[in-house]
């Protein structure tokens, strides 16, 4: 019996030391020195696998199972001989997505669906409480034991029920403290993780002291201590292997699945790794802290067995009891410390992660749909409120459970019960690491029939069974008296402990809804393109294939803000300037977000809050992106390797393709200049004949009708000459043409300003102009830009243009002609407020007999090659010419001549007034 | 894909991976190595060792250097695991890659 | 009672000198400038032959002439063409056309075609 104040100060002083060594851990951190950056530290911290459970549990389920404690331990031995392929794509995936906790890692991989989080965290909460149960009872029971001095049967027990609530009140700001301290919530917990390995030392002395003590203090060695067990009729069963097999292989496989999947493993093993690489030593470190912490476990039970024939003492307290017994009050304390600091461990990861999930998969999702809009200004502090909260609620739990179970059930009952829940997420785990089929209904189909099957086959009926209440029947006839659907006998299935039992059909119903769920629809692209991220992230970067999902027009202001309100001022530009430097922009300089910042920015928050509500966040700010088909195209399932062969063969087939495409082109290019040229000889044959007709038919009426009279006679004749007058413009514009295009047409340039060139166009149409009240503008700047043409041909161009313009503008109509000079180019415009030229034909009224649609029946006379003319022209010349819309509605015919570089034209005048004075 | 874009790709799909930290291995650690296979089979014989029907020997009693059969089996069969565990990540010969012929297959 | 003759063309000058002879043969004319007008006027005016130029803004004369098929009664077409293809030739008379004629034709054989087959229509 030791006095209480003793125990409470040395607890006391315990958490006092264990603070020291987190905030040792943390400064180291700070000075860059990281302890957790030691490989050693990493496979210590994993001991937190370890928690009353082992230290308590195991010797209880020992004293009365022999070996049966043992696949516990033997499962994750084989997990970690695997940890190098398993959990190391974890550990890479989750540094990639900056996973928060195993409900992301599951949230992420199935589209950053906020659903499937809500639901795992929801189950991890759930699932574990029993398991925080199962330390408080440990505490309080070994305190109490401590205070007494001996066992006693505690599930009536007031001081027990006393005791567990202020135990749990201890823990919960202990845990506070510990895992909420900083307000910076996206930092890892290195001083934690520290305190954790250390306390993972701990429990290891304190076990092997008393292991060491039973064994060669109590006993005079191993063999001594079995000799004596195997004389015992009712002990010689635990030295064989008793079996049941069903139950020893399912606790194995169990026990290899929590490993990974139990919230603190998660924690610790993947968002506290600091390098994967440290999961080689890990990987035989861990199964040899397992191996060390349970050799004297069987020795311990045989012991306490031979010592308490009384069955009245509970063998989960035989750590303790056997020091007590025998009046070692020092060794018991440091038992008791070694108990505290395997519980004390266990809550605090546990509730560190399990408040992550709440706060980033179950409240913050909702907190973003209603509060993101308001004034909050930090909602990092929001956030780290929301974890402090869920620390309290799930140490309530835990103490809600045992006291409505009545502390019912060994510590080994309690904890299996928490390795089954979480055991549901491993379908979905595998699933999604190996096979990108699964999808986001799949998962969560198989997710919530596991549960399911999970809560009715042993949560329930454990608080049935501890009750009085008249539920109590279900358990031997069923509910409503239905036999198949006993809990423990589902469908009739007998035989099988309630763990096994349990887990074959819980496993059963998840996997196959899984399966059958995930075939029977198909992925929406994010899943698809999670599921590509995850499954294939030791591949090549380049393989994978990246489809960004954002749309790029968000402001980089609304994401610098929304990322400013998670991580704070400082830590925003860090990170930004930190992206803009690594792509070499400023950042400053621009206005929208491209999709790689959003992106960016995505993951940044991911790491504070987790993915799906990273996802809804930015939500409000950035705009999703459709997918195109192409991009969805990518997506599409193909392995590597088909990718590869593939490539060379669409290679080859481009080739042939672009080969075939040019053939086609150069095809199409002789048909089209076939077809031009048959055009070009049927209008020229139209143009030249229509006159000759008439020529003809005037000719023969004159000649076969001399009677008509005078004045028809000679309106005839003016025909005849008219037609003639066509004939002769048409065959010259041809001649024309040929000499232009043959070079020949263009020699004999001369220097002049083009002022002059316009006014000889302008005034040969002065009369027409005149006579049709027509209002027409020259507008040339004040210094005439000087050209380098063929005089004549420059002339010509403009009185085709300007007769163009005087047959197409209005009656009493407006014409324009404007002179231009910019970037050494000037610019020669002729505009009239006729109907101008449709769109569709602005390219072909340069070609050869083109009419353009509005032409009005017998318009067309000298419009035929008239723009050719000028085209080739300007061509000629190096210019351009074009048409486009005037400012009153009309066509506006542009064309364009090299000028004349400014100082040769301005300063030759002078240079020859110099040169003249010299003379 | 001709390889002109792929590496286009790669250059705009390493940034947003730049993260605050990046402890982890480059990608030239990547590949195929000789350890995994022997991983697989250490997990093997580990599931052989702890499972059935090998535990069915020790359903009766015996002693072996005066301990129990059982209890002295599981010590040896586990520490051999581990010991087999570190013995493969301490060597060199486990980081090799698989020999040249299988290397470039796996490359591709 | 005279024959009505449709002429479609738009060259006035041609028109002119078609209008000048065939009033002189005594026959009853109109003339259309376009395919559009053509259609229209044949449709009131019920013309026993139209002369019609392929060239025409708008529809051109061998879907005038198709469409001419159609009406009640079926004119005769002459087709007066600057196109001497023999492919263009046997489009027009496919068409339904009576007669191709390539500009530049003699008015004097013209109005002895116009007459035959005129007589051959009515006989």
């Amino acid at each position: 019996m030791i006095s209480p104040w003793v125990i409470v100060s040395a607890a006391i002083g315990y958490l006092g030391l264990l603070f020291a060594v987190a905030f040792w851990g943390d400064r180291r951190s700070l000075a860059g020195r990281s302890l957790v950056a030691n490989p050693w530290v990493y496979s210590l911290s994993l001991g937190v696998y370890c928690s009353a459970w082992t230290f308590y549990g195991s010797v209880g389920r020992a004293a009365s199972g022999g070996i049966a404690f043992l696949p516990v331990y033997l499962g994750p031995t084989l997990a970690f001989s695997l940890a190098w392929i398993l959990l190391r794509k974890i550990v890479r995936i989750s540094k990639h997505e900056r996973i928060t906790s195993i409900a992301d890692f599951l949230a992420s991989r199935y589209g950053k669906s906020s659903r499937l989080g809500a639901l795992v965290a929801g189950a991890a909460v759930i699932g574990v409480v029993p398991y925080i149960a199962l330390q408080l009872k440990a505490i309080s029971s070994t305190f109490l034991l401590l205070v007494r001095g001996s066992g006693r049967d505690l599930g009536t027990d007031l001081a027990f029920d006393r005791t567990s609530f202020v135990v749990a009140a201890v823990l919960a700001v202990f845990a506070i403290l510990f895992g909420t301290r900083k307000l910076d919530v996206t930092e890892r917990h290195e001083g934690m993780v520290t305190a954790i390995a250390f306390e993972s030392v701990v429990k290891l002395v304190a076990f092997l002291a008393v292991g060491l003590w039973v064994t060669y203090g109590l006993h005079s060695g191993p063999q001594d201590l079995f000799r004596k067990a195997a004389a015992r009729p009712d002990l010689a069963g635990l030295l064989t292997f008793q079996g049941p097999w069903d139950s020893w292989l399912w606790i194995l496989g169990l026990s290899f699945l929590a490993v990974i999947l139990l919230p603190r493993q998660f924690q610790i093993a993947v968002v506290e790794n600091t390098n994967e690489r440290h999961l080689r030593k890990a990987s035989w470190q861990f199964p040899l802290y397992l191996l060390i912490i349970n050799l004297f476990v069987l020795p311990i039970a045989l012991a306490g067995r031979l010592q308490f024939p009384n069955p009245a003492i509970d063998a989960d307290t035989y750590v303790l009891s056997l020091p007590l017994a025998f009046g070692q009050n020092s060794l018991a304390l440091i038992v008791f410390l070694g108990g505290l600091s395997a519980s004390t461990g266990m809550v605090i990861v546990e509730s560190v992660a399990l408040s992550t999930m709440i706060s980033n998969e179950l409240v913050f999702p909702l907190l973003l749909r209603s509060a993101l809009g308001g004034p909050d200004p930090n909602l990092g502090a929001r956030l780290l409120f929301v974890r402090r909260l869920s620390i309290l609620l799930i140490l309530g739990a835990g103490q809600f459970y045992l006291y409505s179970t009545h502390a019912e059930g060994s510590l080994v009952s309690l904890g299996l019960i928490s390795f089954a829940a979480v055991a549901q997420f491993a379908p979905s785990l595998i699933a999604g690491l190996y096979w990108r089929g699964a999808t986001h209904r799949g998962a969560f189909a198989g997710l919530i029939g596991g549960l399911a099957v999970w809560a009715y086959t042993l949560p329930v009926p454990a608080y049935v069974a501890s009750g009085t209440s008249a539920l109590a029947s279900m358990l031997s006839d069923g509910p409503f008296g239905i036999g198949w659907l006993r809990p423990h006998e589902l469908f009739g299935v007998s035989g099988l402990d309630p763990i096994s039992h349990s887990l074959f059909w819980s496993l059963l119903l998840n996997c196959g809804l899984l399966l059958a769920v995930s075939s029977y629809r198909q992925q929406s692209a994010i899943e698809h393109a999670q599921a590509r991220r995850f499954v294939d992230v030791f591949r090549r970067r380049s393989e994978t294939t990246e489809v960004p999902l954002w749309s790029a027009a968000t402001p980089v202001a609304a994401i610098r803000s929304l990322l400013e309100r998670f991580l704070g001022a400082e830590r925003t530009a860090r990170a930004l300037n930190r992206f803009s430097a690594s792509r070499g922009f400023d950042l400053e300089k621009v206005v929208f977000a491209d999709g790689n910042l959003i992106a960016y920015a995505e993951r940044l928050l991911a790491g504070t809050t987790g993915a799906a509500s990273a996802r809804v966040a930015l939500a409000s700010v950035a705009q999703e992106r459709e997918l195109s088909v192409g991009e969805l195209m990518l997506l599409v399932d193909e392995t590597s390797k088909v990718i590869a062969t593939s490539r060379a063969l669409e290679e080859k087939s481009r080739a042939l393709e672009r080969t075939s495409l040019e053939l086609r082109r150069a095809n199409e290019r002789l048909l089209e200049l076939d077809r031009l040229k048959d055009d070009f000889l049927a209008t020229m044959a139209h143009e030249l004949r229509t006159p000759l007709t008439s020529i003809r038919a005037f000719a023969e009426i004159l000649h076969d009708h001399p009677e008509l009279e005078l004045t028809k006679q000679r309106q005839f004749l003016e025909i005849v000459l008219h037609e003639n007058e066509r004939l002769t413009r048409l065959i010259n514009q041809v001649l024309d043409l040929a000499k232009i295009e043959s070079g020949e047409g263009l020699a004999g340039r001369e220097e002049i300003a083009l002022e002059e060139m316009v006014a000889e166009a302008v005034g040969s149409f002065a009369g027409v102009v005149e006579l049709r009240k027509i209002e027409l503008e020259v507008r040339c700047p004040a210094e005439c830009p000087r050209v380098e043409v063929v005089r004549d041909r420059i002339v010509q161009v403009l009185v085709n243009l300007l007769s163009n313009a005087l047959k197409y503008c209005r009656p009493a109509g407006w014409i324009a002609v404007d002179v231009a000079e910019r970037a050494g180019v000037v610019e020669i415009a002729v505009a009239d407020d006729g109907p101008g030229v449709p769109e569709s034909e602005r390219r072909s009224v340069f070609e050869r007999f083109r009419q353009v649609g509005v032409l009005g029946a017998g318009d067309r006379h000298g419009i035929g090659l008239g723009l050719s003319i000028c085209h080739e022209v300007v061509v000629g010349h190096g210019g351009r010419i074009w048409v486009e819309s005037s400012e009153r509605g009309g066509a506006r015919f542009v064309f364009t001549l090299p000028a004349l570089p400014a100082t040769e034209h301005r300063v030759r005048p002078e240079a020859a007034t110099a040169a003249e004075s010299q003379a | 894909m001709s390889p002109r874009d792929a590496s286009s790709r790669q250059a705009t799909e390493r940034a947003p991976g730049i993260e605050l930290e990046r402890n982890h291995p480059t990608d030239r650690d990547e590949g195929p190595r000789l350890i995994e296979p022997r991983l697989i089979a250490i997990c093997f014989a580990g599931c052989v060792l702890f499972g059935y029907p090998i535990l069915g020997l020790f359903k009766t009693p015996s002693e072996v250097a005066g301990l129990p059969a059982l209890f002295f089996y599981l010590l040896i069969a586990w520490a051999g695991l581990i010991v087999a565990l570190a013995g493969l990540f301490e060597s060199r010969d486990s980081w090799r890659r698989p020999a040249s012929g299988n290397r470039k297959q796996a490359r591709k | 009672m005279s024959h009505r003759i449709l002429i479609v063309d738009d060259e006035p000058n041609i028109v002119v000198s078609l209008e000048f002879l065939l009033t002189q043969s005594g026959y009853d004319l109109r003339v259309a400038h376009d395919g559009e007008s053509a259609l229209r006027l044949a449709s009131d005016f019920h013309p026993h032959l139209v002369l019609l130029d392929v060239m025409l803004p708008g529809i051109d004369g061998f879907e005038v002439c198709r469409r001419l098929r159609q009406l009640p009664q079926i004119p005769k077409v002459v087709l007066l063409t600057a196109r001497d293809r023999e492919a263009e030739r046997l489009k027009g008379l496919d068409l339904g056309a009576d007669l191709y004629v390539t500009k530049p034709f003699s008015t004097r054989d013209l109005l002895g075609q116009v007459a035959n087959l005129l007589a051959g229509g009515a006989g």
